[in-house]
């Protein structure tokens, strides 16, 4: 430490003394500045509503989008939506730390060979692009999956200049669903599942809660399926696969298999059925192949045969049963035949829940073959524009193809793997920004539309497609009648096309309030006929591996970073998890089995190895794989797209070849790297084990059918009527007009952690970091961990744990300036610029639910815009936790004492609740004897409080998860 | 004699010079006015910052009889009463004093889509959340906490807007102590 002479310091004391004596003004920005021309309903510090479509995924979901002097600060799912009615995942919200991502790319780049790396305007990149497609250049388009307006201006583009080349490309295209249909049902196409119709759902490792095809949608579908109702029958679900995934955690029965041994018990399925003579559909002709299937791939030894017959009895004897076929991403030979046999055991049972008349739009996607035709074929004379999609990311191998290209036109909204390589780099504007239209699947048109201004020099693609055309002399023209001047009168032209006998300026401003436009879901679905059922053939059984140090792979898309396009954003870096609770990184997992013989321990670093390439990442040793497989999750391992996301983790879509051979994905060789050291794995719930306490419960079904409503635990109550003398340290408590309480169903929680962020979004709630993190210091006010059903090391629960604003609060009696408050409405307040930060009140919480500010968080910009006005940024030396979203209760009471009326039940939503999928939350007020939360916690049989015992009265009733088989 | 006294009195005339008169009657002119002042009659609500454009809420609302609410529109459903756009200036100077040096300078700001920044007056922290629909709700009048702005020509704070003024404001009307009414 720098000494201080005496005469320093007593320059710096009067100095200090002279500044507080005259009262220096504080440093603020004391301006108003109103508006010239204010918009039509948008008033300023008052939210305004904003319907668009979300395009974080090709599932499509309509969002709501919440505004504010300018800026957009929550994205919520839009609950008259058909596909997500409300949810919205956890990929969807962050799609604002995606329009405010700081790494965006905010100017044109121009990185011609031979010269340096430069900024550019755009009228020098348009007409050097434009110039070059005069000049005989051959453009071809590779895009991510786009429908509507934006597609048929790709499509005249492409034709216009070359021949067609346009391709839509994801990295998850489910070719194997589409092939498999296309023999079966000669429809080549992703059918619409409606999970909600069905009341046995088996899944084929296809992860629907998390990343297959629309997972919100079917979260709540699947939730509203499997929610306990009452009565003795419960819809059922159940998963085969390799892994214990969050969706197959969900599963009543979960069948571990060795990769690509679904396919196995599916035909031993089939065959029973056969057999049994339980089918609705005549499975004659292929029961040769089945037969020859099963014999080559011998007896069945994961399940028992009783087991199989009672699942398939279970299965044929629902009424109507649904197969899903995964995994994701996947494209050997056994992928195709476990979609074969899905479609088979679906065909079978005579499903009403798959409909073919309405395919989703991935349907459209390119396939592989056309992937690797198209990007084979491109030479020096090719302008190849890739718009919003990482080929480079997602196929390692396209760095040599592209290489070839003349000229290679990026566009997107993030310095990516394939920016990187592009010789023109055109930032676009983000979706959020944007005029567009999405149609996720037949019937349902979406619609996108900006929600603010934008935030840099960007453009819309369509609007620079347009304008290339233009410039090269081949002005695109939507039917007949003049080019339109722009993207969004293209837009609109087409919209007039889609109406129907209504005015076209209203019929347009409904589309734009509702966010789009969809037709009531047809009823009933039939299975198209299946001629080709005879000529199937499965491909020959996958010998194990010889070497103990080949294993099979098996890469999931991680529910967060799904194929690694949204790795840079903080919240889902720090969004844990939902099986494991790991945060800013991947792992390999492997069977114990394995580990043991590999000389593999938990800790230690691994390196799987392909013919493609190689990859290093720490390992989980856990027997939720099945031996023999190395598991990794896609999304991370980015050597580009932004602060977040590069340098973080393994990327193993470098393992993978573009169709793998017999197995989903290949396999590879493993061996142990080295020890891990401080980059092992960091999570924020150490142990699923629950040690006895009895944290997150099941009920089985049997007891409880039993139960009448009332029955079951009687709870203490946060009410003057939980008051005992007996037992109570303090007062009693009276409330006068509400005592807000919550209660959480966990038989609907899928773990999916959509809440867990937008308690992020809506709380303004800091992203600290992976190294803070694992100091335990995360910010996370609601947490959705896991854990083991006791006895059953292969059931998973979820358990939402968010502050429970105890009557009897331990935090309260403890703070002594009374930062600590219990508040008029029975919430637990606490109050930031009270607080001093002793944390005595999180020392002394049982749940664990207060967080501690131990830095100052510096909100890069332009992400300080999300911030929700409604909410206090906190600094350093605060605690901080759960509200109830107390912002969004002053609003509605607010709103309800401006219309002179009481508060509706239902109507406060907090943000948890309000983007959850599969509603597992119910919010509203313990005093009004007739709201759902009081009639829940009063009388529903499945009821009960954690950590009960403390007498703590906490306002959050768990109700218990159902054991089927119990 | 006689003339020698007029002489005499045009010399001492003149031994008086006329800046002393002057400075006579503007001391006398000063003292009235601070007196005024000090008085608190010449401006009986005090005196706020310079704005942009000397809009006089004494003008607009004691002489013209304006409502509040005919600018502050949000006050009756909204958290903040809101600035007025340029907008609604011209509702009425479109036809009223048109060419005002000042209502042109309006005009100005208006067809050129700039805002006028008027300097703040009153604020609050930013971790206190304060809802002016709910006070006028209960009928509270606007000058229980602003004022009396309908005499002032710039407006000035009127209570410095401490917890101490708000809680004690609450608790004469026995109305909540919730710390979260005003801060979440």
């Amino acid at each position: 430490m720098s000494t201080m002479s005496r005469r320093t310091f007593l320059w710096l004391a009067s100095g200090t003394g002279f500044a507080l004596a005259s009262n220096p003004p504080r440093k603020l920005v004391n301006k108003l500045i109103p508006q010239v021309i204010p918009p039509e309903d948008i008033r300023p510090g008052e939210w305004a509503l904003f319907a668009t479509t979300c395009r974080e995924c090709p599932a499509g979901c309509g969002m709501h989008l919440w505004h504010r002097d300018g800026r957009v600060t929550k994205a919520e799912g839009n609950p008259s939506h058909p596909v997500n009615r409300g949810g919205l995942c956890a990929r969807g919200q962050s799609s604002l730390q995606g329009l405010y991502d700081p790494d965006r790319l905010t100017r044109v780049v121009r990185r011609v060979k031979g010269e340096r790396e430069r900024e550019a305007t755009w009228e020098e990149a348009l007409e050097a692009v434009a110039g070059s497609l005069k000049g005989g250049g051959r453009a071809a388009v590779l895009s991510n999956l786009q429908t509507g307006a934006l597609a048929e201006v790709m499509k005249g583009f492409a034709g216009a200049f070359g021949g067609n080349r346009l391709l839509f490309y994801e990295p998850f295209n489910y070719e194997a669903l589409r092939v498999a249909h296309q023999k079966l049902f000669g429809r080549a196409v992703i059918p619409d599942y409606r999970l909600e119709t069905s009341n046995f759902i088996l899944s084929l490792s296809a992860d629907f809660l998390e990343t297959w095809v629309s997972p919100v949608s079917f979260a709540s579908q699947f939730a509203a399926m499997h929610a306990y109702r009452g009565g003795r029958n419960m819809n059922r679900f159940a998963y085969i696969g390799p892994r214990l995934s969050m969706t197959a955690a969900n599963a009543d029965t979960f069948i571990q298999v060795p990769a690509g041994h679904e396919r196995v018990l599916a035909a031993a399925m089939l065959k029973i059925i056969v057999e049994k003579g339980w089918h609705k559909n005549d499975l004659a002709p292929v029961q040769r192949q089945i037969d020859a299937l099963l014999a080559a791939e011998g007896p069945v030894t994961s399940v028992s045969p009783h087991a199989l017959e009672e699942l398939t009895r279970a299965f044929t004897s629902a009424r109507s049963p649904v197969v899903l076929a995964g995994p994701v991403g996947a494209t050997g030979a056994t992928a195709v035949d476990t979609a074969l046999c899905a479609g088979l055991l679906n065909y079978a049972a005579g499903t009403g829940a798959v409909d073919f008349a309405h395919p989703h739009a991935l349907s459209s996607t390119a396939t592989e073959a056309e992937v690797a035709s198209l990007l084979a074929s491109l030479g020096p004379q090719d302008v190849l524009f890739i718009h919003d999609c990482n080929p480079v990311f997602t196929r390692p191998g396209v760095i040599a193809q592209l290489e070839r290209v003349g000229t290679v036109v990026y566009l997107g909204a993030m310095m990516d793997e394939t920016a990187k390589l592009a010789q023109w780099v055109l930032p676009i504007d983000y979706p959020l920004e944007s005029w567009g239209d999405y149609s996720p699947s037949a019937g349902i048109e979406g619609i996108m539309q900006p929600a603010m201004g934008r935030l840099y020099d960007t453009r819309m693609p369509g609007d620079i497609f347009l304008d290339l055309a233009r410039r090269g002399g081949r002005a695109l023209t939507r039917g007949t009648g003049a080019a339109p001047a722009g993207f969004e009168e293209w837009l609109r032209r087409r919209w007039s096309g889609v109406r129907s006998g209504v005015g076209e300026e209203s019929f347009w401003t409904t589309a734009l309030r509702n966010g789009g436009v969809w037709k009531s879901p047809a009823t009933g679905a039939t299975l198209p006929a299946s001629p080709g059922i005879g000529s199937l053939t499965f491909a020959p059984p996958v010998t194990p591996p010889a070497q103990s140090d080949t294993v099979e792979l098996w890469a999931w898309p991680s529910i967060m970073l799904f194929d690694g396009r949204t790795a840079n954003r903080g919240w889902l870096q720090e969004a844990p998890d939902p099986t494991t609770f790991i945060v800013w990184g991947n792992w390999i997992d492997l069977h114990p089995l394995r580990a043991r013989s590999l000389g593999i321990r938990s800790g230690d670093l691994a390196e799987l190895t392909t013919s493609f390439g190689t990859l290093q990442a720490p390992v989980r040793i856990t027997q939720e794989i099945s031996d023999g497989m190395a598991g990794i999750a896609f999304g991370q391992g980015h050597a580009a797209l932004g602060r977040n996301a590069a340098g973080i983790g393994a990327n193993p879509f470098q393992l993978l070849p573009g169709a793998a051979g017999a197995s989903p994905f290949g396999r590879c060789r493993i061996r142990r790297a080295g020890p891990c050291g401080e980059d092992f794995l960091v999570r924020t719930a150490p142990a699923k084990s629950q040690i006895g306490r009895e944290i997150a419960q099941w009920i089985p079904l049997s007891r409880l059918s039993e139960m009448a409503p009332g029955q079951g635990d009687e709870l203490i109550l946060p009410l003057p009527e939980g008051y005992r003398n007996d037992k109570d340290m303090y007062p009693k408590r009276e409330y006068t007009k509400h005592r807000w309480a919550m209660v959480v169903d966990l038989q609907r929680c899928i773990g999916c952690g959509a809440c867990a962020v937008a308690c992020y979004a809506e709380n303004n709630i800091a992203v600290i970091g992976r190294e803070k993190v694992g100091n335990g210091r995360e910010m996370a006010w609601l947490r959705v961990p896991p854990y083991r059903k006791p006895g059953s090391p292969l059931r998973l629960g979820w358990l939402p744990l968010l502050c429970q604003h105890c009557d009897a609060a331990p935090c309260e009696p403890v703070c002594p300036v009374f930062a600590a408050m219990h508040n008029e409405e029975g919430l637990n307040a606490q109050i930031y610029n009270r607080c001093i930060g002793t944390r005595y009140c999180s020392n002394n919480c049982p749940y664990k639910v207060r967080r501690f500010n131990w830095i100052n968080i510096k909100w890069h910009k332009p992400l300080d815009l999300q911030l929700n006005p409604e909410v206090t940024v906190r600094t350093r030396g605060v605690m901080e936790k759960c509200t109830f979203c107390v912002q969004r209760i002053r609003q509605a009471e607010y709103r309800a004492v401006r219309e002179k009326r009481a508060v509706r039940d239902g109507e406060i939503q907090p943000a948890c609740a309000q983007s959850c999928p599969a509603r597992v939350y119910t919010f509203g007020d313990l005093l009004d004897p007739n709201s759902e939360v009081s009639r829940l916690t009063r009388t529903d049989p499945r009821r009960y409080h954690v950590l009960e015992e403390l007498n703590t009265k906490p306002a959050v009733t768990f109700l218990r998860r159902v054991d089927i088989d119990g | 004699m006689k003339r020698d006294r007029a002489e005499d009195r045009q010399a001492r005339k003149r031994s008086r010079p006329l800046w002393a008169d002057l400075a006579a009657v503007a001391i006398a002119v000063l003292a009235v006015v601070a007196a005024l002042v000090d008085l608190g009659t010449l401006y009986p609500a005090g005196l706020g910052a310079h704005q942009p454009i000397p809009f006089s809420h004494r003008v607009h609302v004691t002489y013209k009889r304006l409502s509040c609410l005919m600018c502050h529109t949000g006050v009756t459903t909204s958290s903040r009463a809101g600035i007025p756009p340029l907008q609604t200036c011209l509702l009425c100077h479109s036809r009223i004093i048109v060419e005002h040096p000042f209502i042109r300078k309006l005009r100005y700001h208006y067809d050129h889509n700039i805002p006028v920044v008027w300097e703040r007056v009153n604020w609050l922290p930013e971790f206190v959340y304060f809802n002016h629909s709910m006070h006028i709700q209960r009928g509270f009048d606007c000058s229980w906490c602003h004022g009396e702005v309908s005499r002032m020509d710039r407006v000035v704070k009127a209570k410095k807007f401490q917890m101490g003024f708000c809680i004690q404001c609450h608790r004469d009307h026995h109305v909540t102590h919730d710390c979260f009414a005003c801060h979440r």
